[in-house]
């Protein structure tokens, strides 16, 4: 009842226009980010994050719940309409969406994207405002060692994840553990890891790591590719984009079914719960469900079907309500959007975890309602409002784009920080992570090492002082063996079961 | 495997780091290098094995092109002179001059250099009245102006 209340409350708050007029910005900023080929929401939030230090925090994260929103979402359009995926989560959505655009229907197609956006964003949004009080509960009763074997399971998870290559993933996650130890120790005021460098007492700051994996490596790929690949040339005559077009007919929608939503959706929230996972294993996995489950799997990768389209962001958009469930009861990111979410908490003083949750759920609720009324009232009207210039997007200057990008990635570093160097950090781990990504490595797993990183090693040592320095305490405390067990069953599934297979 | 020997080279020098910090544990109790040296291990091993795995497979010719790095070394080198002015030359002239240089790397003959610096006086106009104006926030100022 309580619960009730306060989420009622959250919504209150965003009825002031002075708060919800963040919520529509952050929208716009969010879907511009996100049609953008190569820019992400995650990038849109890294940018805007230095100066939610001088804006009221209620602001600022609803200001980002409509970004992470849109973004979602708003790969769909590039996807359609350019056949190149705003974000890596829109990939799937590119297999029919262009297909049909080439056909003359891309309105459909916008449209479709919108709505299935629209649904597993709503419901996703509801099942965070659920669950969340729900995990909160149990976050309450984890103690220390629990805590530990926690971030231990989030760790595995992240690496276990990273499909394409485990040791890269690992390798990331621990230099992103390492880069966290530079600086002040956790319990003992004493410095470490600072290379006979006095400068580097301070440590590297969050922002700064922020700043350089998503903003600058961004700045260095794009730079690499010719100018040819990143300007883009679009008869717009040929692709015109109707008003009329974008409501998805009830055929089309009675043809995918209103269970195929729910169960898209359902997929999206739990993939965003995990760790590491985000928006492009959500579609990719209801993507493969919708043609395993379809009357008419043979339609799939032709103009002939919308079906894989709502699969695929009904379920990305659903990611959103996930991810902010082990962000903001265990303090432990769903994905690279909620890290950087989790980074606006962490410099406006507020940390999250089980004492968030049950002391400020004031500064939390709003979020829940900008990510409810993001889904259900923005994706809708933003399509209808702004859907005939879609194609416009992918025609502005990218020259110009990226110096805004760069410039303000730098400033912010500064104004965050007030520090030389912390801006030399954030050029250091950009150079990092742009090799990173040549190279394969998950830039995310690097992120959530330097996140996670110290609170498994605050966990760690608490709990063995706590059992003594025997880590016995980790076998023998129910909740830890709980975690422990889950991070068994998960690596059985995720490795041994996929490799038996 | 050039990213293996670095990551292999950057470990050693953060064990070495770790190491000289002493025993891990002292008096029964893990002490502050305790939690580096599990991961640096770990570090090692997965290192290692990469290393192997990559010898194994890699067998194609690297190429390496400069032309298209160049790029990227030369906003990396642009950015390091923009962090080393920024406070001394204050913000609107090492951010004019910055704009100038990402957008002449990324459109070289796209536009007239006249057009540039105008694009590049109007956006750092554009961020000045963003960070100072809206959000208050204060930039760095030569002579306290700009």
């Amino acid at each position: 009842m309580e619960n009730i209340e306060g989420i009622l409350n959250g919504f209150v708050v965003l009825s002031n226009p002075s708060i919800f007029i963040y919520v529509i910005i952050g929208f716009f900023i969010g879907e511009f980010f996100g049609a953008m080929p190569g820019l992400t929401s995650a990038l849109a939030i890294a940018l805007i994050l230095p100066i939610t230090y001088s804006m009221d925090i209620v602001r600022a994260l609803v200001m980002c719940m409509g970004i992470y929103m849109a973004g979602l979402y708003s790969g769909s359009i590039t996807a359609i309409t350019i056949n190149i995926p705003g974000a890596p989560s829109n990939v799937m959505t590119a297999i029919e969406g262009n297909k049909l655009m080439q056909n003359g229907q891309g309105a459909k197609a916008l449209g479709h994207a919108a709505f299935a956006s629209m649904i597993g964003g709503t419901i996703g949004s509801i099942l965070l405002m659920l669950i969340a009080p729900f995990s909160l509960k149990l976050a309450l009763l984890i103690r220390t060692p629990g805590k530990f074997s926690l971030i231990f399971f989030a760790l595995v998870v992240i690496i276990l994840i990273n499909r394409k290559s485990l040791a890269k993933g690992a390798i990331a996650t621990f230099l992103g553990i390492m880069f966290a130890s530079i600086g002040i120790d956790l319990m003992k005021p004493v410095a470490r890891f600072t290379f006979g460098m006095d400068v580097l007492v301070e440590g590297i700051d969050l922002m700064a790591v922020i700043i350089g994996s998503f903003a600058i490596s961004e700045i260095l790929i794009q730079a690499e590719k010719s100018k040819e690949e990143i300007s883009i040339k679009i008869d717009e005559t040929k692709y015109k984009l109707k008003r009329k077009d974008f409501t998805p007919k009830w055929k089309d929608i009675k043809e995918i079914g209103i269970g195929a939503y729910i169960k898209n959706a359902l997929i999206g929230f739990f993939i965003g719960v995990l760790p590491g996972a985000g928006g492009s294993m959500a579609s990719f996995i209801a993507y493969s469900e919708a043609i395993r489950s379809s009357k008419h799997p043979e339609k799939f990768g032709t103009s002939e079907t919308v079906e894989g389209i709502a699969a695929a962001e009904a379920a990305n958009n659903a990611v959103c309500g996930g991810a902010l469930v082990p962000m903001l009861t265990f303090g432990i990111p769903g994905d690279a959007t909620t890290a950087i979410v989790l980074g606006v908490l962490i410099i406006n003083g507020l940390q999250p975890g089980p004492q968030l949750m049950s002391t400020q759920f004031h500064l939390v609720a709003p979020m829940f309602a900008a990510l409810f009324v993001s889904a259900l009232i923005l994706i809708p009207l933003s399509i209808y409002l702004i859907g005939p210039y879609f194609i416009k997007i992918a025609l502005i200057d990218r020259g110009i784009l990226y110096a805004i990008i760069a410039t303000v990635a730098i400033v912010g570093a500064y104004v965050s920080t007030f520090s030389i160097l912390q801006m030399f950090m954030a050029l250091i781990t950009g150079v990092i992570a742009y090799i990173f990504r040549k190279q394969d490595f998950p830039v995310v797993c690097f992120l959530l090492g330097f996140i996670l990183g110290p609170m498994a090693e605050d966990y760690l040592r608490r709990g063995l002082s706590l059992g003594h320095g025997s880590p016995m305490i980790f076998f023998t405390s129910p909740d830890s063996i709980f975690f422990l067990v889950l991070t068994a069953v998960f690596y059985y599934f995720l490795i041994i079961r996929k490799s038996i297979k | 495997m050039l990213i293996c020997v670095a990551l292999f080279i950057w470990n050693t020098i953060y064990m070495i780091e770790a190491i000289s910090m002493g025993s891990p544990i002292k008096k029964g109790q893990v002490d502050i290098n305790f939690f580096p040296i599990v991961i640096s291990c770990l570090m090692y091993v997965v290192t290692l094995y990469l290393f192997v795995h990559s010898f194994k497979q890699d067998k194609e010719i690297i190429n390496f092109n400069f032309t298209k790095k160049s790029k990227p070394v030369l906003i990396i080198v642009f950015t390091i002179i923009y962090i080393l002015l920024l406070k001394s030359l204050g913000y609107m002239l090492s951010s004019i001059l910055y704009i100038f240089s990402i957008v002449s790397i990324f459109s070289p003959k796209q536009r007239s250099v006249y057009i540039k610096i105008i694009y590049s006086v109007i956006i750092a106009i554009l961020i000045f009245l963003l960070y100072e104006k809206i959000f208050a926030i204060r930039l760095p100022k030569l002579g306290g102006m700009f």
